[in-house]
């Protein structure tokens, strides 16, 4: 038999439980984010662009990940009339939903942040956590952006933190192939230098 | 003079009238300015807002409704002892996701064991069907979360938690995890979770579930341990107490020290009450350490070592009627692999496992207690992962106690 003592404690947890605020697994919008990718920024100018097959292909290719977008939506983030970087909204599988995150790149193609926006599961939101979102800073399309070589795991989750790393592998390749591009063309950012 | 007069007066109407119709005009022109501006400014913003709100597609990609994973492992076995040379469809499991709201999820894992079971008598199905996880996770904040009313796994060890076959690299689960920790140990329960704030990478579990009972079997020395005393998942009246888990985790994947970054681990217990009789009874408490690092640079980089240690301890051990249990038992394992990384996902895992259990340790107050030892093996084979969803494994568990119990496996393990 079960105490009542235990009983009231349990009943008592419960009614505390549901007294409680629940909060939204939504933790960022995207105009929430390009301030916290950006915060010198004094404009951004959102932009959306479809891929042509040419350019999927091209994606899909360089990164070795299968794009889930037909497009990018991305914010371009600006000072005193100059680009200085874009964040880019992309999507990556969790176990069963999706997981909503934004990339911040430098002109150069460098990851300055990663964030969050929504992740929609109760299992694997250790993604979340600053300091694994972190090891993605500075990396760009060289970067191995491989989990468990130069992007830690986090035990217990595994698919979250695989997919998210391929996830940004594939957005630095997005903004080299096709975003970054089109800005040269034009004239809003100058050419890179070769690497 | 009067006609001077009349002239002048007409001409200063007239003269008032055009310099009115002239100031009218410049009026009107400004005002049109001033719509034309407005329109314009109304149009960019329009055309930003368009811009800022997401595409229609962005919003195809995100699944709705009920979602399944699957994970499931296939096994070969062959020993010299009197199971001989067998195939087992070991585990086949189907997990159904659900987002029950912006801020609960529902989980749930349906398991088919060893091929399933039907009605008959002397069917060749002689499996199980169970239940194996069934709840929701209400989100409160980041440190605190709320696991439902329903079945979940205790939280006790990293295998009994994740326990998909890629999360370890022989063909059966450590030997620990199946007579110290009884995995899959699932309970009728309830909970709270979360991620200690100060302290990024610290996660916490507290459970309250069912307690151990001997409606199924008792604990035993020899290959049983605590096994069959997990009970009934609707058992009544043999479950004397409430039982309570408490479990705190770290991850060093989110540490700035480069070193810590390769780290896991966690240190759990559970505390319970077993009742092996209608008037014997005993507290049981069992805890585990454990933890894994990996190393990320240098000669050693890509080698891992895991490390698991769990020990029950007996309070009135003269309680359990099996004279050859004292008051504690306990099970480990130390192990060593290494990961070479080929294309992709590819990765070619050999490994080497020092195992074993020991149901009949420490003392009891009845002068028939015999300490019958414990069980080791060597556990070493290759673990192959073709790629994120499927791998082969081939392995030895080697008894270092009787020949007869050591078994070469091969398997096939999936989880997508």
């Amino acid at each position: 038999m079960i105490r009542k003592t235990q009983l009231t404690w349990l009943a008592l947890a419960v009614v505390l439980l549901s007294a409680l605020p629940a909060q939204a697994m939504r933790y960022l919008t995207p105009m929430q984010a390009q301030k916290l990718c950006f915060p010198e920024a004094d404009k951004f100018e959102w932009q959306q662009r479809k891929f042509t097959a040419a350019e999927a292909a091209q994606i899909q290719k360089a990164s070795g990940v299968a794009l889930k977008l037909p497009g990018a939506w991305y914010a371009l983030a600006m000072k005193d009339g100059q680009v200085i970087g874009a964040m880019i909204v992309d999507c990556v599988k969790g176990k069963h939903e999706a997981i909503d995150f934004v990339v911040a790149l430098d002109t150069a193609g460098k990851v300055r942040c990663i964030e969050i926006l929504e992740y929609r599961e109760s299992i694997g939101d250790e993604v979340r956590r600053a300091g694994w979102r972190k090891q993605f800073q500075a990396k760009d399309t060289r970067s191995k952006l491989k989990l468990n070589d130069d992007i830690a795991n986090i035990a217990g989750a595994t698919i979250s933190c695989r997919n998210v790393t391929e996830g940004v592998r594939r957005v630095c390749h997005t903004w080299q192939l096709v975003l970054r591009p089109a800005l040269v063309s034009a004239r809003r950012l100058p050419k890179l230098a070769a690497r | 003079m009067r006609e001077l007069l009349k002239f002048t007066c007409a001409a200063a109407i007239m003269a008032s009238a055009l310099n009115g119709a002239a100031q009218d005009d410049d009026r009107i022109d400004a005002l049109e300015n001033q719509i034309r501006a407005m329109q314009q400014r109304l149009d960019a913003i329009k055309e930003a807002d368009a811009a800022n709100r997401p595409p229609e597609w962005l919003d195809q990609v995100h699944g709705k409704g009920l979602t399944f994973g699957f994970y499931g492992e296939a096994k070969y076995n062959m020993s010299k002892g009197n199971n001989g040379n067998y195939f087992d469809p070991h585990r086949f499991v189907l997990s159904p996701g659900y987002k029950l709201s912006d801020n609960a999820y529902f989980n749930a894992e349906i398991e088919i064991e060893h091929g399933g079971v039907d009605d008959k008598d002397d069917s060749r199905f002689r499996g199980e069907v169970e239940i194996e996880q069934f709840y929701s996770d209400v989100k409160i904040n980041d440190w605190l979360n709320w696991r439902s009313l329903g079945v979940s796994l205790i939280p006790v060890g990293s295998i009994n938690l994740h326990h998909e076959p890629d999360q370890f690299y022989s063909v059966h689960r450590p030997i620990m995890y199946k007579y110290i920790i009884p995995s899959t140990w699932m309970e009728g329960s309830m909970g709270l979770f979360g991620d200690v704030p100060q302290i990024e990478g610290l996660g916490w579990f507290f459970l309250v579930s069912q307690g151990l009972s001997n409606a199924n079997g008792s604990i035993a020395d020899g290959s049983k341990g605590v096994r069959d005393t997990r009970p009934d998942l609707n058992a009544k009246g043999d479950n004397r107490q409430l039982a309570y888990t408490m479990r705190l985790e770290y991850d060093g994947a989110s540490s700035d020290s480069e070193w810590l970054k390769g780290l896991s681990g966690s240190a759990s217990s559970y505390f319970g009450n077993y009742q092996e009789t209608t008037t014997t009874d005993t507290d049981i408490y069992l805890w585990d350490l454990e933890a894994k690092y990996r190393w990320r640079s240098g000669f050693m980089k890509n080698f891992e070592l895991i490390g698991d240690y769990a020990q029950w301890h007996f309070a009135s051990p003269d309680a359990i009627a099996d004279a050859n249990v004292g008051d504690r038992m306990f099970g480990y394992r130390l192990e060593l692999a290494y990961h070479h990384m080929l294309e992709g996902d590819e990765e070619l895992i050999p490994f080497f496992r020092l195992e074993g259990y020991d149901t009949s340790e420490g003392s009891k107050d009845s002068n028939a207690f015999a300490d019958t030892g414990s069980s080791n093996y060597l556990t070493y084979g290759v673990y192959y992962q073709l790629n994120r969803h499927m791998e082969l494994k081939a392995a030895v568990r080697q008894s270092m106690d009787d020949a007869d119990n050591t078994e070469f496996s091969i398997g096939v393990g999936y989880q997508f």
